[in-house]
């Protein structure tokens, strides 16, 4: 057992070695964050030397001007013929079922009159194959907005889950230059066969979007997927996206005349 | 026995004493070196009023004598600050890859802000997630993000690989607006367009190109757009501002910012089979800033 004056010096050595301790960490954080400070000065310094400015009078052009911008033939009768192909595998599909009637991927008609909120006028402006995904939610949900050479479809897909799918017959043309071409070739990589349009796809995804694009009947498309977290398993792989694209509605099946 | 404990106590306090010594000499030493050098860490830019100019950047005032011929001027925003941006791809350091496209995909848009802006990160800068990486300690207010030069954060680095962004994930570029005031600084249709989507945080445009344009974080609830409007080039669309929910309206906390995003229907050649997809909008909004300074 200690006496009262050595428990009084046990109590002073703690309180010296706690203000010792609080004196150096305070020390440390200041010097931590100086040092911060000055990485950041010297960071911002090296930008703003490294930095471009724009003359004044006679500036040189910024960049590379996309070329042109030209509008595709849209190729009716492969969509004609693609309707008709997806027939032909649920036939196929229906006779070699035993027990449960299994769906084929595919694209089917699904005329504009029968979705409540799609305002047929939007889709008979539309001057290429209108495409969206199909779902109950999708039905009870899609708008179109036409604009004739493009397109978007939008909806809600699940809860958490919403979606757009835009086409276009016109392409922009950026030229043959390394920097474009070495990004379309590392996408074209990335591409695999989508079953129900016969296509390649390529799924791309960021913090806003879940994103499959394709191209078919000679326009672009592309159906993004905006969920609430971007780390949900439908935005984070690839099964969901391709799940809703593996059975598309054609909504213009009347389009191109015969 | 009483003579040793008097000496132990006696050497405690030698001890205690040594130690109070060297912890205020090394506490002093620390406070003395965090002091010098350290610029005031930066608050929230004044409103109104151009900033001096005091950056060591590129500058726009008469050349020295003795040097080499003068630079001819540059050009100066409405603050009457020098216009710099650094090259497409050149994201901040442990910021991801970028994505070094230099193509301006359309040439004769406006600039999708009325007033003059700052394109910079938003995540690896002061009141950024991810601003400690770089040092860059503070608050989203602090002037040193409202400066020039602007810089790149297309495939500025987020969780997930993909195609577009290798190693990288963020698919469109943040625009601080004018001052770090919300609600405040406008928005604009950069064409004309269709708006084919107003959800959540987003309002979405697309012209008869296909061309499709994300704004992202307007203040949602006061837009002067509604869906399936027709808007003309330079329309207003909302205020900038920090808006950011989810489907059932949950709201998560984001920095006051334009996160605009730009899809193109393209080609190499025009017989090819098209890629629409997000496109890296830098090289363009930097031209669509140049016509804006000269008000062309
Ligand atoms: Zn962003």
């Amino acid at each position: 057992m200690g006496t009262g004056n050595e428990r009084g010096d046990v109590m002073k050595f703690q309180i010296a070695g706690a203000l010792c301790t609080l004196m150096i960490a305070g020390g440390s954080y200041a010097y931590a964050q100086t040092a911060n400070r000055q990485n950041a000065d010297a960071l911002e310094s090296e930008l703003k030397n490294r930095a471009l400015t724009r003359a004044a009078v006679d500036p040189a052009p910024v960049g590379e001007a996309a070329k042109e911008t030209v509008e595709s033939a849209v190729n009716w009768i492969e969509m004609r013929t693609a309707l008709a192909l997806t027939a032909r595998r649920e036939v196929a599909a229906q006779q070699t079922a035993t027990r449960a009637v299994s769906r084929p991927p595919g694209m089917r008609a699904a005329p504009a009159e029968t979705f409540k909120s799609v305002v047929v006028r939007e889709v008979n402006l539309t001057r290429l194959p209108l495409l969206a995904p199909e779902g109950p939610r999708v039905a009870g949900t899609l708008k179109v907005y036409s604009l004739g050479d493009s397109y978007s479809a939008t909806a809600e897909v699940e809860d958490g889950v919403s979606m757009r799918m835009s086409g276009s017959r016109r392409k922009i043309v950026v030229g043959e230059r390394p920097a474009a071409l070495a990004r379309m070739r590392a996408m074209r990589a990335q591409e695999k066969p989508l079953a129900s349009l016969e296509t390649p796809y390529v799924v791309t995804r960021s913090d806003s979007s879940t994103d499959l694009s394709f191209s078919k009947f000679g326009a672009g498309y592309v159906l993004s997927l905006m969920c609430d977290d971007p780390a949900d398993a439908r935005c984070a792989d690839d099964a969901f996206i391709v799940g809703l694209a593996s059975n598309i509605m054609l909504l213009n099946p009347e389009a191109g005349g015969q | 026995m009483r003579i040793d404990r008097a000496s132990e106590r006696g050497n405690a306090a030698s001890w205690l004493l040594a130690l109070l010594v060297i912890a205020l000499l090394i506490g002093g030493w620390f406070w003395l070196q965090g002091k010098s050098g350290s610029p005031s860490n930066g608050e929230p830019p004044a409103d109104d009023g151009p900033p001096s100019d005091e950056q060591d950047g590129p500058e726009n005032g008469p050349a020295d004598p003795d040097d080499e011929p003068a630079e001819p001027p540059a050009l100066v925003d409405e603050d009457g600050r020098v216009f710099s941006y650094l090259p497409v791809g050149d994201l901040l350091p442990n910021s991801g890859p970028g994505l070094a496209d230099d193509t301006v995909y359309r040439s004769d848009i406006l600039f999708p802000t009325e007033d003059a802006v700052y394109l910079n990160s938003q995540v690896y800068r002061y009141g950024g997630m991810n601003g400690a990486l770089n040092g860059m300690n503070g608050a989203q207010c602090d002037a040193r993000n409202y400066d020039y030069p602007w810089q790149d954060t297309f495939c500025e680095k987020r969780d997930r690989n993909q195609p577009l962004c290798p190693g990288g994930g963020h698919e469109g570029l943040d625009i601080r607006p004018h001052t770090c005031a919300k609600n405040t600084h406008w928005a604009v249709a950069v064409e004309d367009a269709r708006v084919i989507d107003v959800r959540r945080h987003w309002v979405t445009l697309q012209t008869e190109d296909g061309t499709l344009y994300n704004y992202l974080h307007l203040k949602m609830d006061a837009l002067e757009v509604a869906e399936g409007d027709l808007v003309a080039k330079g329309d207003r669309i909302g205020m900038i501002s920090d808006n950011f929910f989810k489907s059932d309206g949950t709201s998560v906390p984001t920095t006051t910012h334009l996160h605009f995003e730009m899809y193109e229907n393209y080609v190499a050649s025009p017989g090819d089979d098209p890629l629409f997809t997000k496109v890296n909008p830098y090289v363009t909004l930097v031209a669509a800033y140049d016509r804006k300074l000269r008000a062309e």
